[in-house]
């Protein structure tokens, strides 16, 4: 077996691009690229593995109840469409119109009404670029997560 | 700047790289110098078909599934993630989480290890429904708990035709968290 001593490696057509094989170990865990866009991982358990791309979420965002988002992630902007209905704009859509999942919660900042949900719109009103939540408590400002 | 122009490259002990042109070293490990473990690649290096692209320190971007958007590794990981269990919200299995106390009935208080940087991250929750006649089972951020970059607060309610109340979980619950780590 050869091994190969140094501390960096440059690229030789651009000083910063290189290419290891599709199977490549940093130290004993194992990065596997079956394609582009989709890389495996050896999971906890040390021998199942994951897939990276899959197991990303692929935007976020925690919603004070205006039309400005707290923190997020790959999300352009928020309309707000009436009481405890909002509208959310992707950056990088989704390849597929509606089958990806996403998943919301709220909580009351104020209100004081006693429970608080929230939904993902029907399918029309979910596509690559934009997905639709509706609140459950539409009395009171509401703080809302989206991943 | 010198040129050595070789097929192969062999060690006074017999083990050999292959240098196989078009820019290639046919190898089966690469080590550190300074440090054996330790060893710095390009900011683009590519695995195979799949690049992963380092922005600069704690921001790094992989090619998506659709084969040409890329998407920010950090930014899509879950930062802390916990199951409770029971009445007591015992931890059953977590992920960067120090501990869950009991806070009252319904209520537990999550203390994260490793803290976020701001206090807008995202928190999502999930709970079992008792299955005891409640009409809506919901669990999320406890309003009375300032969300902190150390931990937050979760409650868990139930609405009936004629009453609402605070319950704890008939078995489990659990919470997800993204956002900047500190």
């Amino acid at each position: 077996m050869s091994t190969i001593v140094t501390n960096t490696i440059t690229g030789l057509t651009t000083a910063t691009s290189v290419t290891l094989p599709t199977t490549t170990k940093v130290g004993a865990t194992a990065i596997v690229s079956a394609s582009a866009g989709s890389a495996t991982i050896i999971a906890e358990g040390g021998t199942v593995v994951t897939n990276i791309q899959q197991g990303l979420s692929k935007a976020w965002v925690n919603h004070p109840g205006t039309a400005t988002a707290g923190d997020s992630f790959n999300m352009t902007s928020i309309t707000d469409n009436g009481t405890g209905d909002y509208t959310y704009t992707i950056a990088n859509n989704f390849r597929a119109n509606t089958v990806y999942c996403a998943a919301s919660m709220c909580r009351s900042v104020g209100s004081g009404a006693f429970l608080h949900s929230s939904k993902q719109g029907d399918a029309v009103n979910k596509n690559a670029g934009t997905m639709r939540i509706y609140t459950g408590n539409s009395a009171g400002k509401q703080q809302i997560v989206v991943m | 700047m010198s040129t050595i122009k070789v097929d192969t490259i062999q060690t006074r002990s017999g083990n050999t790289a292959a240098v196989t042109g078009a820019g290639f070293i046919t190898t089966d490990q690469i080590k550190g110098t300074t440090t054996a473990t330790s060893v710095t690649l390009p900011t683009t290096t590519k695995i195979g078909a799949t690049a992963i692209v380092s922005a600069s320190a704690g921001s790094a971007t992989i090619i998506a599934e659709g084969g040409t958007t890329t998407t920010n590794i950090q930014q899509g990981l879950g930062k802390q993630w916990v199951r409770l269990s029971g009445a007591g919200m015992a931890v059953v299995d977590s992920f960067n989480t120090t501990s869950s106390t009991d806070s009252a009935q319904g209520k537990a208080a999550i203390a994260i290890a490793n803290d976020m940087a701001n206090t807008s991250y995202a928190c999502i929750f999930g709970g079992e429904d008792k299955q005891d006649g409640g009409g809506v089972f919901v669990t999320n951020i406890n309003q009375a708990v300032a969300q902190a970059t150390t931990g937050y607060g979760m409650v868990t309610k139930k609405q009936t035709a004629s009453a609402m109340s605070i319950e704890d979980v008939n078995q489990n619950m659990a919470c997800l968290v993204c956002g900047d780590l500190a």
